[in-house]
């Protein structure tokens, strides 16, 4: 906001700067009353007249400073532009007499300028009597003056309004030597004061002393903005939509008168019984489920304490518990509200106990000796004693550990340990004395070979024997040797042909499967078309056949390096082929 | 004919002469156990051992004769020893139930905590090493190398020139298997572990008597043997606790070392 505010002026300055008549900065210190009442306020405005600074109130010891607005305006008068500055303060004395409001320093641009002192009489008459019914008050009281230690008191504020208000703000006190807690709830009812009708605001705080003697709780401090009716003629601008609403605010404070605590310590214990801590008012209950059951049955044992006062640091009281039943604590359950004399509910402590030999058995009873706030004293209550009456499982006389019943009751079951550590015996069989097998490396390495070797040798003999029979394979070692045939006879056109047709009509059989000499075109075609030999490739195939033959039987006359060509094409069709 | 009949009848007088230190060897081994388990129960711990370490001594290599060494070694009060033949027992009866309780007794007794060994990598990437042992690790490797070749067999009768993926599969696991039980191999050849006998052992910078002491270890403490000079095994505890040791105060797990 004060950000805001600099930039504003910054800016402000800047576009009006030529405008600006500057005659050096002036400050000044007004406030609006001289003479004021023990728990009232006065207002003190700072002004800074050409210039924008910063106004420190640290030298200011006899006030309460309370920082509320700040004001910028820039006025034209004759033609001639001047800043105003005015910060505006909230004092509240803290003491009577002539006290004195000392020189203020406030920095503009890098130096320093001051304030003149004004001098404040604050009488011992306070304003209230002035006016037996004000428009404003505020009241604060205590539920116990005189409280002992850890025992809750309760401190309430009260706000009484004649007229409307705004901007209320409530400024507790420290609570110093208390553990103070906010009641969330606060209170609005309407009260009669000599014969004036207020609305009355409550706010309510719970303290817990936590120290013995005087204590002194602090004023609250309520400070707010009186809303009063404008006098001035209404305008359309004093519609409550532009903003305005035609009322002004007047900055107010208002001040408790501060309380004395004597906190007594709790009178020192005597008591032959456990002092269990708790301070307040409390009482305690001893029950069980059901008194009669057999061996091995569960059953819950509660102590509920119960009461008003420091319930949460509650304990279990001890009790005896003989050694035929088992005992099994549950977590506390808590039942607890912060109310107006401090904390209120019950605390219950639960125990699952499980009979173990059958008999009669008394558990209790219990007791808790806590101080009576009330009484000033420390009280003991006891409960009554319970007797169990247990009788033997029906089908077990000796158990010692829970069994299930169709009931449902609880099984315990319990974790086996040993009892006593020794080694298991010696092994005595024979074998003991025959070496174990091991598999070293090389064997190893040799059954890890053998399946391979075998694959090896199967397939390879398999192939050897088989293939060499075949037609397939008779066929294709025939295109390989009429190919490497015709290679050698390049020079001699006729028997380069006949060996390089020869050639590739066993490698187009070797594709059947079937032995022969010779084959039609369509016979070639249907071969590699069964075979899956490409459909483009097979043209090429059949056009290669038919290049040969019409060569070989038309006379068509080759040289040696056309011989070459087609030794070198064919070659490359009967290893795709073959 | 008559020729055939004398050199079988040599051949066999010549293999029963062969066989009868064999057989004389057994006989004494039998005594020696039966001895040892008597004396066992008659409370004569190291008599016991005696007859056991006897039987050990001639070369057998039997994870149930170790383990009766461990447990007479424990009950004569010697925890160096005893954890020593209980490691050699569990390499060959790993799974063995009455070893394993043996041996964890037996290590509750070992002052030394175990050096905390972080999750490494390695232990991660190859978990299958840490949770099967040795043998069964070889015994995968030889039925995936079976089983992969059977695999190959079927396609190159059906004459298939790629291989599918069951085959593939097979393929790695014969491969990762095959690997670890190499580096298993590997592993007992080239990086020996060791026990400390003795109840105190103090551990030196340098070999020899004079050098800093550096830590102390217990009986029945693992350690690993990284080196030997002169009567000294460099030992390694944990990644930062190395140091020299007298090679009478520990021995060497592995019997092969």
């Amino acid at each position: 906001m004060k950000l805001l505010k600099h930039l504003s002026g910054f800016i402000f300055i800047l576009l009006m700067f030529p405008a600006i008549v500057y005659g050096g900065p002036r400050v000044s210190a007004t406030v609006d009353r001289t003479s004021i009442g023990p728990g009232e306020s006065l207002t003190l405005n700072v002004t800074i007249e050409g210039g924008d600074g910063d106004v420190d109130t640290s030298p200011v010891r006899d006030f309460k400073v309370i920082s509320r607005e700040s004001t910028n305006s820039i006025n034209m008068v004759n033609g001639k532009f001047s800043q105003k500055l005015i910060y505006n303060f909230v004092l509240i004395p803290f003491r009577q007499g002539r006290l004195t409001i000392p020189s203020l320093p406030v920095t503009i641009g890098g130096k320093t300028y001051y304030t003149k002192p004004i001098s404040i009489n604050v009488s011992g008459v306070p304003s209230e009597t002035k006016d037996n019914s004000p428009d404003i008050f505020v009241k604060a009281k205590v539920s116990n003056s005189n409280p002992y230690l850890n025992q809750y008191i309760n401190y309430t504020f009260k706000l009484y309004q004649a007229v409307r208000i705004a901007n209320a703000q409530f400024d507790p006190p420290d609570f110093a030597g208390f553990n103070a807690t906010e009641l969330s709830d606060r209170k609005t009812y309407t009260a009669v004061v000599s014969g004036r009708r207020y609305r009355v605001t409550e706010l309510s705080y719970v303290l817990l002393p936590l120290e013995t003697g005087d204590l002194m709780i602090e004023p609250g401090v309520l400070s707010c903005d009186i809303v009063k009716r404008s006098t001035r003629r209404r305008s359309i601008f004093d519609d409550p939509f532009f903003g305005f609403g035609g009322a002004s605010y007047e900055p107010r404070v208002f001040k408790t008168r501060p309380l004395k605590v004597s906190v007594k310590p709790l009178p020192s214990y005597k008591g032959d019984k456990n002092f269990s801590s708790l301070v307040g008012k409390f009482d305690i209950k001893f029950q069980i489920e059901k008194t009669k059951m057999k061996v091995g049955d569960s059953v819950t044992l509660s102590i509920t304490i119960q009461g008003q006062g420091n319930i949460k640091d509650a304990l279990e009281p001890g009790f005896g518990i003989p050694d035929a039943l088992k005992a099994y604590k549950d977590n506390p359950e808590e039942d607890i509200k912060l109310g107006m004399e401090g904390y209120k509910g019950k605390k219950i402590f639960r125990t699952a106990l499980v009979p173990v030999k059958s008999g009669t058995y008394t558990i209790g009873p219990v007791e808790l000796t806590y101080f009576d706030v009330f009484r000033g004293r420390y009280v003991t209550k006891k409960t009554q004693t319970i007797t169990l009456d247990i009788s033997p499982a029906p089908t077990e006389e000796k158990t010692t550990i829970a069994t299930p019943s169709p009931s449902g009751s609880l099984l315990f079951k319990k974790k086996v340990e040993f009892k006593g550590r020794d080694i298991l015996p010696l092994k005595e069989n024979i074998s003991a004395i025959k070496n174990q097998k091991e598999i070293s490396f090389p064997m190893f390495a040799g059954l890890l070979a053998l399946p391979a070797i075998i694959y090896l040798i199967i397939f390879g003999f398999v192939r050897l024997t088989k293939e060499s029979d075949a037609p397939s394979y008779v066929m294709a070692k025939r295109a390989k040797a009429q190919f490497k045939k015709a290679a050698s006879r390049v020079n001699d056109t006729n028997a380069f042909l006949s060996c390089l047709y020869s050639a590739l009509i066993s490698a187009i059989l070797s594709k059947a499967g079937v032995n022969g000499e010779s084959i039609t075109y369509k016979e070639a075609e249907k071969i590699l078309a069964k075979s899956g030999y490409p459909e483009d490739k097979t043209g090429k195939v059949i056009k290669m056949i038919e290049e040969i033959e019409s060569a070989r039987f038309g006379g068509t006359a080759i040289n040696k390096p056309e011989n070459k060509k087609l030794l070198a094409r064919v070659e490359k069709i009967i290893k795709e082929l073959i | 004919m008559i020729m055939i009949k004398k050199s079988f009848f040599i051949f066999m007088i010549f293999f029963i002469f062969l066989l009868i230190p064999l057989n004389a060897r057994c006989g004494n081994n039998a005594r020696a156990f039966l001895d040892g388990i008597k004396y066992y129960k008659a409370g004569e711990f190291q008599k016991a051992i005696d007859q056991f370490e006897k039987i050990a001594g001639s070369g057998v290599k039997n994870g149930a004769l170790y383990y009766n060494l461990g447990n007479a070694y424990l009950k004569s009060g010697r925890l160096g020893k005893a954890i020593l033949w209980y490691e050699r027992a569990l390499d060959l009866i790993p799974h063995d139930p009455d070893l394993k309780f043996n041996y964890e007794y037996a290590l509750s007794l070992v002052k030394d905590k175990k050096p905390d060994e972080n999750i490494s990598v390695f232990s991660v990437l190859f978990f299958w090493k840490f949770f099967l042992d040795k043998k069964t690790i070889q015994l995968l490797a030889i039925v995936f190398s079976l089983f992969f070749w059977i695999l190959i067999g079927i396609n190159t009768l059906r004459r298939k020139k790629t291989i599918n993926i069951t085959s593939c599969m097979v393929l790695i696991l014969f491969l990762i298997f095959t690997a670890t039980a190499c580096y298993n191999y590997y592993e007992r050849c080239c990086i020996k572990q060791g026990v400390i006998l003795q109840d105190e052992v103090k551990v030196r910078s340098g070999f020899d008597d004079g050098s800093t002491e550096l830590f102390e270890l217990h009986a029945g403490t693992k350690v690993r043997v990284e080196e030997a000079k002169d009567d000294f095994y460099k030992i390694r505890f944990s990644d930062k606790m190395i140091g020299w040791i007298k090679k009478d105060k520990v021995e060497i797990i592995s019997l092969s070392g």
